[in-house]
This record gives structure tokens, sequence and C-alpha cells, in this order.
């Protein structure tokens, strides 16, 4: 059982961190919002069971995305939301996210999504967010830079699309 | 369009994404899963033990010895094992872990069918929870213990665990007399914060465990305080209660055990 004052020191970080740590998963799991939920949630009771450690890392919020972005959904989870999920799917049915961006988000490649949210959304530094996914740096660099192209080519096409 | 525009509109397109889940839920949630991982329980659905936290050194003094995990793979980073409590009559690590494989508990496994099994001391902290267990695997590999993260049960293990078993057995069957005295049945078996603190003192104080510390925790839900988590490191007993959908198993002699994750 943590002290209470762990306790403490654990619910501010989860309160400074939750919303851009969901943030930066729902990009990277390509708008699946349920799927974001579980990961994020879960990611931070991991967290929170080893707060002690955690307390002290360097960077925490990275641990947590780390988590929340490399997870397998447990099984049990995968269960309740298949009963949750029973009628049609539909990922990001109750987020407040524009169809449109999501559907050029899911065109980006995996690796191309959770670059963009740790560096865009969680404003990590290319040195944070290649430590955080386990590359370098240059892969950082090199993939930010084609998403951002990608997705700068995707916007210039749809507005050309909405004028003709 | 620059970058940095292109950056601004990613930003803005998830301004109204919030996320809601108070820290509450979570701490719970991770709690749920903490005792889902440790849980040793009573005999009767209502009342359960649970042992929590680990020891830093593997020696036979130190190790875990309230639960003993079950794998469904050779491998103590998969999620899906069970748990069973030592029993005072000294069984071995594998031969718990053999009920519930006998049982057909065990995901892959055959009722009736027990592969070969091998124990060993967990001595990583890749789940965040086992550093210290015994662990039990579906292998006779032979080198199987002296993999990284593992290492060979030290003798004497089955000893130290009796004395501790008989304790927990003992407070299974004093809670349960207590909730069902209390609770005026067996199907309504209860008992207050109040009454759980006295009969798990008492039950301590008669193994020689008197000084350890009995709490009730702050985040217990419902009426009934029938479930007890032992946290030997801290030498605590965390009085709770049972989570609702909790699920039972019941093995050899009427213990029962907490089987893996998704049975």
């Amino acid at each position: 059982m943590k002290k209470p004052a762990r306790v403490d020191e654990f619910a501010a970080f989860y309160e400074a961190t939750k919303t851009p740590v969901f943030r930066a998963v729902l990009l990277a799991r390509a708008g699946e919002q349920h799927a974001a939920e579980d990961a994020v949630a879960e990611a931070y009771e991991k967290a929170f069971l080893r707060w002690d450690k955690l307390a002290d890392h360097p960077n925490p919020t990275a641990w947590v995305i780390r988590a929340a972005i490399n997870q397998r959904i447990s099984t049990w989870r995968r269960h309740r939301r298949v009963v949750a999920d029973s009628g049609a799917i539909s990922p990001m049915d109750d987020a407040a996210l524009d169809p449109a961006l999501v559907q050029l988000i899911r065109q980006l490649p995996k690796g191309q999504r959770e670059v963009l949210a740790l560096r865009v959304l969680l404003d990590f530094s290319t040195e944070q967010t290649a430590e955080a996914l386990g590359v370098k740096q240059g892969t950082v660099k090199k993939q930010l830079h084609r998403a951002l192209h990608a997705l700068r080519l995707h916007l210039v096409t749809h507005e050309e699309e909405a004028w003709q | 369009m620059t970058i940095e525009l292109a950056e601004g509109d990613i930003r803005d397109a998830f301004k109204n994404v919030t996320f809601e889940t108070p820290v509450s839920k979570i701490i719970s949630g991770a709690r749920r899963r903490q005792r889902r991982q440790h849980r040793v329980l009573g005999t009767i659905p209502a009342i359960g033990f649970v042992a929590a936290g680990g020891a830093a050194l593997m020696t036979a003094d130190d190790l875990q010895i309230a639960s003993v995990v079950c794998y469904d793979k050779g491998d103590p980073n998969d999620p899906n094992q069970g748990q069973v409590n030592p029993t005072s009559t000294g069984q071995t690590p594998e031969s718990l872990c053999a009920e519930l494989w006998e049982g057909g508990y065990m995901r892959g496994g055959t009722r009736g069918v027990v592969p070969p099994l091998t124990a060993c001391v967990i001595t990583h902290n890749a789940t965040g929870m086992f550093r210290g267990n015994v662990g039990v695997f579906p292998t006779d590999e032979e080198d199987l213990c002296s993999t990284p993260g593992l290492q060979p049960l030290p003798e004497g293990y089955v000893n130290r665990a009796m004395p501790f078993a008989k304790m927990m057995e003992d407070a299974g069957a004093t809670i349960r007399e207590a909730a069902v005295r209390e609770g005026g049945s067996e199907k309504g078996a209860c008992l207050t914060g109040d009454s759980a603190m006295r009969v798990v003192t008492e039950v301590l104080r008669r193994h020689g465990y008197g000084d350890w510390t009995v709490r009730v925790a702050a985040d217990s839900e419902g009426p009934c305080r029938t479930e007890v988590w032992f946290e030997p490191q801290d030498r605590e007993a965390m009085i709770t209660s049972t989570d609702p959908g909790t699920k039972f198993l019941t093995i050899n002699g009427g213990r029962t055990a907490s089987p893996p994750e998704d049975w």
C-alpha cells in the first residue's frame, strides 16, 4: 500500500499529464479511441504500482507513453470492450476530433504517427522522443519530416478538392 | 503551408480531446490489477487473502512465500498466470500448480493432463509484481532456472512457507466463521472493518506475527471487509472488501485459488 504522500504525488502527476498523454496515444493509435483509453488507463495503473521507483525517473511521462503505446491490451479488457462494442465499431465516435483528420492520420505509418504524437502533442525533444520510442534521433527527424510532409500534401489535396 | 502551420493544425485538432478518468479510478484499477495477480483466497467466495510485495533478496528466508505463481508458458513476462497459496502440509510449488493444470484451468491445458513442471524463483521485475515469487513453468527444460531473470529454488523454501501457510489457513477459517456468525448465514457472511481487524490481529498474534500492523483499506467499497492482503515486506495486513465480479476457483480440499485472468 502506497504511503499517502506518494499517492498525492502520483495524483498530481496524473492530473498534469493525463490529457496530453491521451491525445498522443490517440494519435499514435490512429484515432482508435477505446483502444487509446484502455492503453492510457493501463499504463497509468502500472505507473501507480511502481510509483516508488518511477517518481525518481527523469521523465515519467515518457515511461507512461511508452507503456501505453507498446502494451498489448489485455485479454480481459478486450473482452470487456467486445461487450461494450457489440454494435458497429466506430472509432472516434465520441472524441472531439475531425473525422477528416482521423482519416489522414490513419494513412500515416505507425512510426510516423508515434513520432508526431510525441514531438507535436507532447512537445518532447528529438532526444526524448528517440529515447521513449527506442529509435535513433535521426529516425525521429526523418519520421517527423515525412509525417508532416504527408499531412501537408493531404491537406493541400483536400483543400483543392473542396474548391472543385 | 509551412511545417509550423501543420504542427499547429494538429495541436488545434486535438485541443478538445480530454481524458476524464478520475485518478481514484486509476488507483482502484491498479489495486485490482495487483490483487488479481496476488490473490490467494479463503474457502468461501466472500473471503480471501492477497499477498503483495516481493522480497529484495533471493534467499529462502526472503522469498515471497504467500503465493505461488503458475504460468501457462515458460515465460515469466507472460501475463496469463494463476496463483495458489502454499499449504501447511508442505506441498511443493510444482504440486500446487499441478492442481490447476489437473483441473483444466490453465490456458492451453487439458483437464486431467499435467505437463512437466519446473519451479524457479523470479529475480527480475519485468512484470512489476513478481520479483521474489516462486514461478512454476510448464517445461522440463533443465536450464530454465539458469536463464536471466530466474534462479533455482533455494533449499528450505517449502519449510519456510509452511508456517505462513498455516497462518493463512487459520485466518481463512477464522474469518469465515466470524463472517458467518456476524452475517447470520453462509450466504450473508459479512464482517465490519472493526470485527475484521480484531480477527486478523488475533490470528497474526497466535502465529507469531504479533508485530504486524493491521489496517482497513480506505478504498474499500460495500459494507463487508472480508478480504485481507498480507504484505510481508511491510509486515502489514490490509483489510479490504472483495471486488465485485471476482472469480473463484475451488481446488483440492475446498481450497480456492485465483485462475488465469480470463478464466
